[in-house]
C-alpha cells in the first residue's frame, strides 16, 4: 500500500528507488500501447500448439486473406464484428473475480505471493486491466478445405486421373508459400485427401488413389451442405436469413387472404347500394338522377374488383404449402455458399447444372411459384390502381371544378393586373401632360416679370 | 508471415493462470486509449438489476448502462493477444526444414496471449442492447451457420475414410 501511495504522485517518485522503477516500468507501456494494441479473438478451444495464423489466397477472390490453421482441426476463416461510426464502442476488459467470500482471502494471499516474488513486472501486470479503443472481435469459424482445393484442381486442368501429390507438384510453382505449408503438412495430409475425395472421381491403382475433378460431385456436396444448414436449424435458415429471404418472398399469400375478407365485405355493401338506388328513385329529380349514376358506377367497380379477387384467390391456396418454402430455403443457402466461397465462373457452372433438367434437385416448382407470386403482386397493384382510379375520377371531377374556379380567379386577377398596368401607363401620360402645363406656367411667369419691371 | 500464439515463457502457476481470466465489457462509447490501466474496481462495479436478474447495471462517467451477457459458444474460447517482435527458436526451424526440405523458411512471429474469456457483456446507454445487435447475435448465429456449412458429420466422415 505505501508503495502505491508513493507511486501515485509524480513528485514523490524521485524520493524512492522502487517508486521510480515502477514509474519507469509504467511510462514506456503507455506510449507503446497505441502502436501495438491488443486484438480480441474467438478461437477454437481445441486448437493445438502448432496452430498458425496464415495468409492464404481467398477461394472466391484469390486475394491474400488471413486464416487460422491447425493441423488437427483444419482451416478457419475470420469474421470481424466491429463497431460502426454511427455507434462507436470500446472494450473494457475487467479481470474475472468471483464474488465469493473465500476468494478475497485467496486474492490477498495471491497478492502477497506476487509481492514476495522477485519479478516486479509480474506484480504490475497482475493488477492491470485492459482497454481496447476499437471494439472488434475476430471470430474464427471453420472453413471446408474443399474451397481451397477447387481453384487448385481447376488450375491443374487435369483431364486424366492423377495422384493428388502429382497434381499438387505440377502447380507447386504457382502456390502461395503459406498454402504450400498447409498442403505439405504431414498431420493435415489425410484431411486434404479426404476432402479431395469428396469433389473428385477416385480410382484405385495399386496402393495409390487417382483423382480427377468432378463438377457433379461438387454439386452434390454443395447440396448436402445446404441441407445440413437446414438440418442444423430444425428445417429452417438462421433467424435473420429466414426473415429476410423466405418470409418476405412468400408473404404474398397472406395478403391474398386479406383481400378475400375484403371481397366478402364488398359483397355485403352491394345490397345497401341497391337500397340507396331505390330511395333515390322514390325521390326523383335531377339530383336523384346524378346520385343514381354515381351509385351504378360504384356497384360496377366493386363487382369488377370482387370478380378479380375471386379469380385471384383460387390459384393461391393449393400451391403455397407443397414444399416450395423448403426449396426456397435450400436455394438461398446454395446462393450464399456460392457467392461466398466459389469464384464467379464456378458459380455460373453450378447455376447451369442446377438449371439443367437432369439436376439432382428440381427447383422448377419454386420458380413457378415465385413467378406466380410476382404476377399476383402485379395484379394486386393493378387492383389497387383500379380502386384508386375510381376514387381519382370523383377526385378529378372535384379537382376539375376547383381548377376551373382557380382558372377563373387567375383570369380575373390577370385582368386586374392589366388594368393596373394600364392605369400606370395613363398615370405616366398624365405626368407628361403636367410637365407641358408647367412649361405654360413658365411663360406666364416671364410675362409677369416683364410687366413688373 | 506465420504467427503462433503462445503463453508467456515465465512459469505460470495455477493462480496466475486463473488471474488471466477476463470479462470483456463492450461499452456504448469510445475511449481514446489502448493499453493497461490500474484500479478498475474503484469506478467499475457492475451489479445485477433488481427487476430483471439477466440484466446488469453499471455506471461509467456518471451515465447509467444496462448490459446483456453473451456466452462464447461451446467449443470456442476468447483470446486477447498482442503481437510481438519475438520469433520461435531455431531448433523448430531445423526440424521443419528437415521435414519440408525448404531452406529459406519464413520466421514465425509470436502473438503473446494476454488473457482468455468465456463470456462477455454488451452494454447500452439506459437501454438493454437489442437482441439483434451485432455483438449479441452475430457471434453465435454465425458460428452455428459456419459449422453447419463446413463441418462434416461423423456419419459422413466414417464412410469417406
Amino acid at each position: 500500500m505505501p508503495r502505491t501511495r508513493s507511486a501515485a504522485p509524480l513528485r514523490a517518485s524521485p524520493q524512492s528507488a522502487s517508486a521510480s522503477s515502477s514509474e519507469s516500468d509504467l511510462r514506456p507501456q503507455k506510449p507503446s500501447s497505441p502502436t501495438n494494441p491488443n486484438k480480441t479473438f474467438i478461437l477454437p478451444s481445441t486448437a493445438s500448439a502448432d496452430a498458425r495464423f496464415l495468409t492464404l489466397p481467398n477461394p472466391q477472390t484469390n486475394e491474400p486473406t488471413r486464416y487460422f490453421f491447425c493441423p488437427k482441426e483444419g482451416v478457419y476463416e475470420f469474421t470481424s464484428i466491429t463497431s460502426t461510426s454511427s455507434s462507436p464502442r470500446s472494450i473494457l476488459f475487467a479481470r474475472h473475480l468471483t464474488p465469493d467470500d473465500s476468494t478475497p482471502s485467496t486474492s490477498s494471499s495471491q497478492n502477497d505471493t506476487i509481492e514476495a516474488s522477485p519479478f516486479q513486472p509480474q506484480v504490475g501486470t497482475s493488477t492491470l486491466s485492459l482497454l481496447s479503443q476499437n471494439a472488434s472481435i475476430h471470430v474464427a469459424t471453420p472453413l471446408d478445405f474443399i474451397f481451397f482445393l477447387i481453384p487448385l484442381l481447376m488450375t491443374a486442368k487435369a483431364t486424366l486421373y492423377q495422384p493428388l501429390d502429382d497434381i499438387i507438384d505440377s502447380i507447386q510453382d504457382e502456390l502461395a508459400p503459406h498454402l504450400r505449408f498447409v498442403l505439405y503438412n504431414e498431420t493435415f495430409r489425410d484431411t486434404v485427401h479426404t476432402r479431395a475425395a469428396a469433389i473428385c472421381d477416385a480410382v484405385e491403382a495399386g496402393d495409390e488413389k487417382l483423382f480427377r475433378f468432378s463438377e457433379k460431385k461438387l454439386l452434390l456436396e454443395l447440396l448436402g451442405k445446404a441441407e445440413r444448414i437446414l438440418a442444423a436449424n430444425s428445417g429452417k435458415l438462421p433467424p435473420s436469413l429466414e426473415e429476410k429471404f423466405v418470409r418476405s418472398a412468400l408473404a404474398m399469400p397472406l395478403m391474398g387472404l386479406k383481400r378475400a375478407t375484403s371481397a366478402v365485405k364488398v359483397e355485403v355493401v352491394v345490397p345497401n347500394g341497391d337500397g340507396e338506388n331505390k330511395e333515390n328513385e322514390a325521390d326523383g329529380g335531377k339530383n336523384a338522377e346524378g346520385a343514381e349514376d354515381l351509385d351504378l358506377e360504384k356497384t360496377t367497380a366493386s363487382a369488377a374488383t370482387a370478380t378479380a379477387e375471386t379469380d385471384e384467390i383460387l390459384p393461391e391456396g393449393p400451391s403455397t404449402p407443397d414444399g416450395v418454402a423448403e426449396l426456397l430455403r435450400i436455394s438461398t443457402a446454395l446462393t450464399f455458399i456460392k457467392e461466398s466461397y466459389l469464384s464467379k465462373s464456378m458459380g455460373a457452372k453450378v447455376d447451369e447444372m442446377l438449371a439443367a433438367p437432369d439436376a439432382p434437385k428440381d427447383f422448377e416448382p419454386m420458380r413457378e411459384h415465385l413467378e406466380l407470386v410476382a404476377k399476383l403482386r402485379q395484379e394486386a397493384l393493378a387492383a389497387r390502381s383500379l380502386g384508386d382510379f375510381s376514387r381519382k375520377r370523383s377526385a378529378e371531377d372535384e379537382e376539375a371544378a376547383e381548377s376551373r374556379a382557380e382558372k377563373k380567379r387567375r383570369q380575373e386577377e390577370e385582368e386586374k393586373k392589366k388594368k393596373a398596368g394600364e392605369s400606370r401607363g395613363v398615370r405616366d401620360l398624365k405626368k407628361v401632360n403636367t410637365t407641358g402645363m408647367k412649361k405654360m406656367s413658365d411663360f406666364f411667369g416671364r410675362a409677369a416679370a416683364k410687366k413688373k419691371a | 508471415m506465420f504467427a503462433i500464439q503462445t503463453t508467456p515463457t515465465s512459469s505460470a502457476t495455477e493462480n496466475q493462470s486463473s488471474m488471466d481470466c477476463f470479462t470483456p465489457n463492450i461499452l456504448p462509447c469510445k475511449v481514446h486509449y489502448d493499453g493497461p490501466f490500474k484500479k478498475l474496481d474503484r469506478f467499475w462495479t457492475p451489479r445485477p438489476d433488481e427487476q430483471d436478474k439477466d440484466v446488469q447495471i453499471a455506471y461509467f462517467r456518471g451515465r447509467r448502462l444496462k448490459g446483456r451477457r453473451v456466452a462464447v459458444p461451446e467449443g470456442y474460447e476468447g483470446v486477447i493477444a498482442k503481437s510481438t517482435d519475438r520469433t520461435l527458436p531455431r531448433s523448430r526451424r531445423k526440424i521443419e526444414a528437415e521435414v519440408e526440405e525448404v531452406e529459406p523458411e519464413e520466421p514465425v512471429r509470436i502473438l503473446e496471449k494476454q488473457g482468455t474469456f468465456k463470456e462477455y457483456t454488451v452494454w447500452g446507454h439506459e437501454l438493454v442492447p437489442a437482441a439483434d445487435d451485432a455483438f449479441v447475435r452475430g457471434v453465435e448465429e454465425w458460428i452455428r451457420l459456419a459449422e453447419a456449412m463446413h463441418c462434416q458429420p461423423s456419419s459422413e466422415a466414417k464412410p469417406s475414410s
